[in-house]
């Protein structure tokens, strides 16, 4: 159990230990065993009101328990009042609970574990001398992060709300969103340490019920020792392991998670993380921004369609221009092959070692840029940047063309953020295959990888769900965005009891 | 190894011996031929190749080289340029092919047949025969703008709505000319021009083909009215001697579009062919001529000298290329076996005998359409 894995020289807590009726027996349990070592959990000991005063205990976790609340509406009242000699056990404490407490949240508890939780988590417990229940009261309080806009995905119009690693918060803001009593949530509680929080969510009637088995049977299974992010999570749960593709989605913006919930996914939340995961997950996903559905669709489409090119040049941008250069320099207008081989004259490697060496740079420098202080990090990633490149210009170590090709395929990484990790991945494969095999080689990486995509499965649907389908229906929301007044379904594979997302589509 | 793996290996080793060669080189290891040409064929092939030197620091520059080399076959004499040059040569980037007069005359199929079988040079590839020069000759003139002769003959052929006086050719349409029955091949000649102390490289009338071995030249103009009636559009100038209600002088004008209709005439034992043109002209020039041009008649008149001039034109050139050169550039033979395939076949062996002899009608209509942006003349106050 939970100490006994901690502390093995403590004696061991037994499964179905319970209070005595001694406080003073019950008192050292706690304070000389359970919480020994651990200052931040506090005893305040009292006496209740004449004639008959008895002695009980107040325990609390001093930096997570609100104290003034506790003082107000527990202590204060406990000792104003006396407590009737006649009444013992449960009768005593439903008589404090009803009378007494004037806090919201009370329970009883016998179990020895079950009140150490209760402290741990932040609620206070009263023990009562000569009673063997103890008084739950909920008093969590403690210093959080505010409800901010989300760093990762900043927007120009739209909601600037996003998920802060309060599990209540987050479940407070879907809420918010979603008014419907059919908006359901479901707890657990993942990891053996860490005990943490995870929600699941979604709307009865419109998820399909198989999905929500699914997701709740494989939360079910983890077993690990913690979960400190939803991460651990998405990884736990996922499809297809071996793939660089994300097949589970996480956002940081409840509008987000509101509309694919409104779609017919399921969403999981991580006490203690900000990012919610919604399942199942498509390759579409990764190229809609929620602004998509904020603006004017003709824009958004554009938008939209940009950032396919985008995943396009950095998957492919260095690749091609490898296969042009060294194998085919026939495809290149005579003007430019020429400007390339006079820029490339004075530089000692092969093009592939060029590619490869500055590909490698840009992505040192980004990942260096990230974790540095948000302002030393911009500086240094632009000035590293500018100085490198023109440096190794000049000193004829890579060509100025092959700077516009790493750039180009640096900053349109940049537009499709979720796909940024795998863009690298394929890259680097598309530069090796086309270095060996040239323009056969870059188109067999290019099938391989569309056969890739076309095998992998998230939570039971295809990952390219939505590119080809026989109803136009459901293709209205893939390379394009259709306006909302011609979005009249949801997507026919998740929403498969209640497709009908606008009165129109019925008639 | 599972049987999908396996089977992924086997098409990807088949795929890679099966889709031709592997062709490895770094761009600045090979040199790029821009034109070649050939000065003789008999008894040995004289191959001409214009490459570029290209300098990339601290400045980009970009210099001609000439290249001459003599061998056996076309193809022998190009491997051994290499020698010469010390960089493996890109033929693929070759734009213009130059003939010296006498290897036309020769007999150009020779030096045309490893051109059009070689995988790496483009049919696109633009052909010319030099007049009164030799192709290294060319190749080694002072260009004024342009620092390539290859890159100013490109920008001269894309030019040609402006200076309409030749009718160019690229390697795919003269292949074809040879071997359709029905048509003969004709390609643009390239002159040299003294322009100060530099000469420079114009392209200028036409050279005309009976099968394989040059025929004669004809002008310019000349070639201007061939390419119209082989349908060739342009935007050149036309200069009119007028004389309307007793005013004479010269009017330009400019061609806004034209439109020919070649059309056989079979009638029983009879052969003949009429030429229909059909020109939307801009008066761009009136000079001092003070007309009223708005008035319907006057213009109507001017229409009038426009269709006679040109139709004189159109008729001497026609006859000048039945008589003189008796081949057919013009491929009437082809209009008709493309019109009246069973009469084709009664004259299909003996056209060239035919061809001079047979009866050619022309037809000029042309408007007006446009007087730029004045509507009366630019007169003076008197």
């Amino acid at each position: 159990m939970f100490f006994s894995n901690l502390f093995k020289s403590k004696p061991a807590m037994a499964k179905g230990e319970v209070l005595s009726t001694s406080l003073e027996a019950n008192l050292r349990r706690f304070k000389l065993d359970i919480f020994a070592d651990n200052e931040i959990v506090m005893f305040r000991k009292f006496r209740s009101a004449s004639p008959k005063p008895r002695e009980c205990v107040l325990i609390f976790n001093d930096y997570m328990a609100k104290h003034e609340f506790l003082s107000h509406y527990v202590l204060q009242p406990m000792m104003e009042k006396s407590i009737p000699t006649r009444l013992e056990g449960k009768k005593l404490v439903q008589h404090i609970m009803n009378t007494i407490i004037s806090a919201d949240g009370v329970d009883f508890q016998a179990s020895i574990a079950e009140l150490t939780e209760a402290v741990l988590s932040g609620s206070g417990v009263v023990l009562i001398d000569g009673c063997d229940l103890g008084i739950v009261v909920d008093a969590q309080g403690w210093e959080k992060r505010k409800v901010s806009e989300p760093p990762t995905a900043n927007v120009v119009r739209g909601p600037r709300v996003g998920f802060t690693e309060e599990l209540g918060v987050g479940l407070a803001l879907l809420r918010r969103r979603i008014k419907c009593p059919s908006l359901k949530f479901r707890y657990f509680e993942v990891g053996t340490q860490t005990r943490t929080k995870v929600a699941i969510s979604y709307i009865e009637g419109l998820a399909s019920e198989k999905l929500v088995d699914e997701v709740i049977t494989r939360i079910e299974e983890i077993e690990i020792d913690g979960v400190l992010d939803s991460g651990y999570i998405e990884e736990l749960i996922r499809d297809t392991p071996f793939t660089p593709l994300p097949t589970i989605g996480s956002s940081e913006r409840p509008d987000v998670v509101a509309a694919r919930l409104l779609e017919g996914r399921v969403a999981i939340l991580v006490d203690g993380s900000p990012f919610a995961l919604t399942v199942p997950h498509f390759f579409v996903e990764n190229f809609q921004a929620s602004e998509d559905y904020y603006k004017n669709w003709i824009n958004a489409s554009f938008q939209r369609l940009l950032r396919y090119i985008c995943f396009f040049l950095t998957t492919s941008t260095p690749a091609l221009y490898l296969v042009l250069i060294n194998y085919h320099p026939q495809l290149i207008p005579t003007e430019l092959v020429l400007s390339i081989s006079a820029a490339r004259m004075a530089v000692p490697f092969p093009a592939v070692v060029e590619v490869t060496a500055m590909g490698l740079m840009f992505e040192i420098l980004r990942e260096a840029g990230i974790r540095l202080p948000q302002p030393i990090g911009d500086a240094i990633s632009i000035v590293g940047a500018i100085v490198l490149g023109e440096a190794a210009v000049s000193a004829n170590l890579v060509s100025a063309p092959m700077i516009i090709v790493v750039g180009v395929t640096g900053i349109s990484g940049f537009a499709t953020p979720s796909l940024h990790g795998s863009a690298i991945i394929i890259r680097f494969i598309l530069v090796i295959l086309s270095s060996i095999f040239g323009l056969y080689g870059y188109l067999f990486g290019a099938v391989a990888f569309l056969l890739h995509l076309a095998t992998i499965h998230s939570f039971g649907a295809p990952y390219l769900t939505g590119y080809i389908s026989f109803f136009p229906q459901d293709t209205k929301d893939t390379l394009l965005r259709a306006p909302w007044w011609g979005m009249l379904w949801r997507p026919r594979f998740l929403a498969t009891r209640n497709k009908v997302r606008m009165r129109d589509a019925r008639s | 190894m599972s049987r999908k793996t396996v089977l992924l290996l086997v098409f990807f080793t088949l795929g890679l011996s099966f889709s031709g060669c592997w062709d490895y080189h770094e761009l600045e290891t090979v040199d790029f031929v821009l034109g070649l040409g050939l000065d003789e064929i008999d008894p040995d092939f004289d191959l001409v190749v214009e490459t570029i030197k290209v300098k990339g620091t601290p400045e980009t520059e970009f210099t001609p080289v000439v290249f001459t080399n003599k061998g056996p076959s076309l193809s022998a004499t190009r491997r051994a340029l290499t020698d010469q040059v010390g960089a493996r040569l890109i033929w693929s980037h070759a734009q213009v092919m130059l003939f010296s007069e006498e290897v036309a005359q020769d007999n150009i199929l020779a030096a045309l047949e490893f051109v059009v079988r070689d995988a790496d040079i483009r049919t696109s590839m633009l052909l010319f025969v030099t007049k009164d020069c030799t192709v290294e000759e060319v190749f080694k003139s002072k260009p004024p703008i342009a620092d390539i002769v290859s890159d100013h003959l490109v920008n001269l052929v894309s030019l040609r709505g402006q200076i309409p006086n030749f009718y160019p050719r690229c390697s795919w349409q003269f292949r074809q000319a040879l071997s359709l029955s029905g048509i003969n091949p004709t390609l643009p000649t390239v002159k040299l021009v003294q322009e100060g102390t530099d000469k420079i490289p114009v392209i200028d009338g036409t050279a005309l083909f009976k099968g394989t071995k040059m025929v004669g030249w004809i002008d310019g103009q000349e070639s201007r009215l061939l390419a119209m009636i082989m349908g060739e559009r342009d935007r050149g100038a036309l200069v009119v001697k007028t004389n309307v209600g007793g005013r004479s002088g010269d009017i330009t004008y400019e061609v806004r579009s034209n439109r020919v209709k070649v059309s056989p005439k079979v009638d029983g034992p009879k052969l003949a062919f009429s030429i229909e043109v059909q020109l939307q002209l801009d008066l761009s020039d009136l000079g001092a001529l003070d007309i009223e041009y708005g008035d319907p008649k006057v213009r109507l008149a001017l229409e009038k000298e426009i269709n006679n001039l040109l139709q004189g034109q159109i008729l001497e050139c026609v006859e000048k290329i039945q008589k003189e050169f008796k081949t057919d550039v013009l491929g009437l033979g082809l209009t008709l076996k493309q019109r009246h395939p069973s009469v084709w076949r009664l004259y299909e062996g003996k056209w060239d005998e035919v061809f001079p002899e047979v009866e050619v009608e022309v037809a000029v209509g042309s408007r007006i359409v446009s007087t730029g942006v004045l509507s009366r003349p630019g007169r003076m106050r008197e």
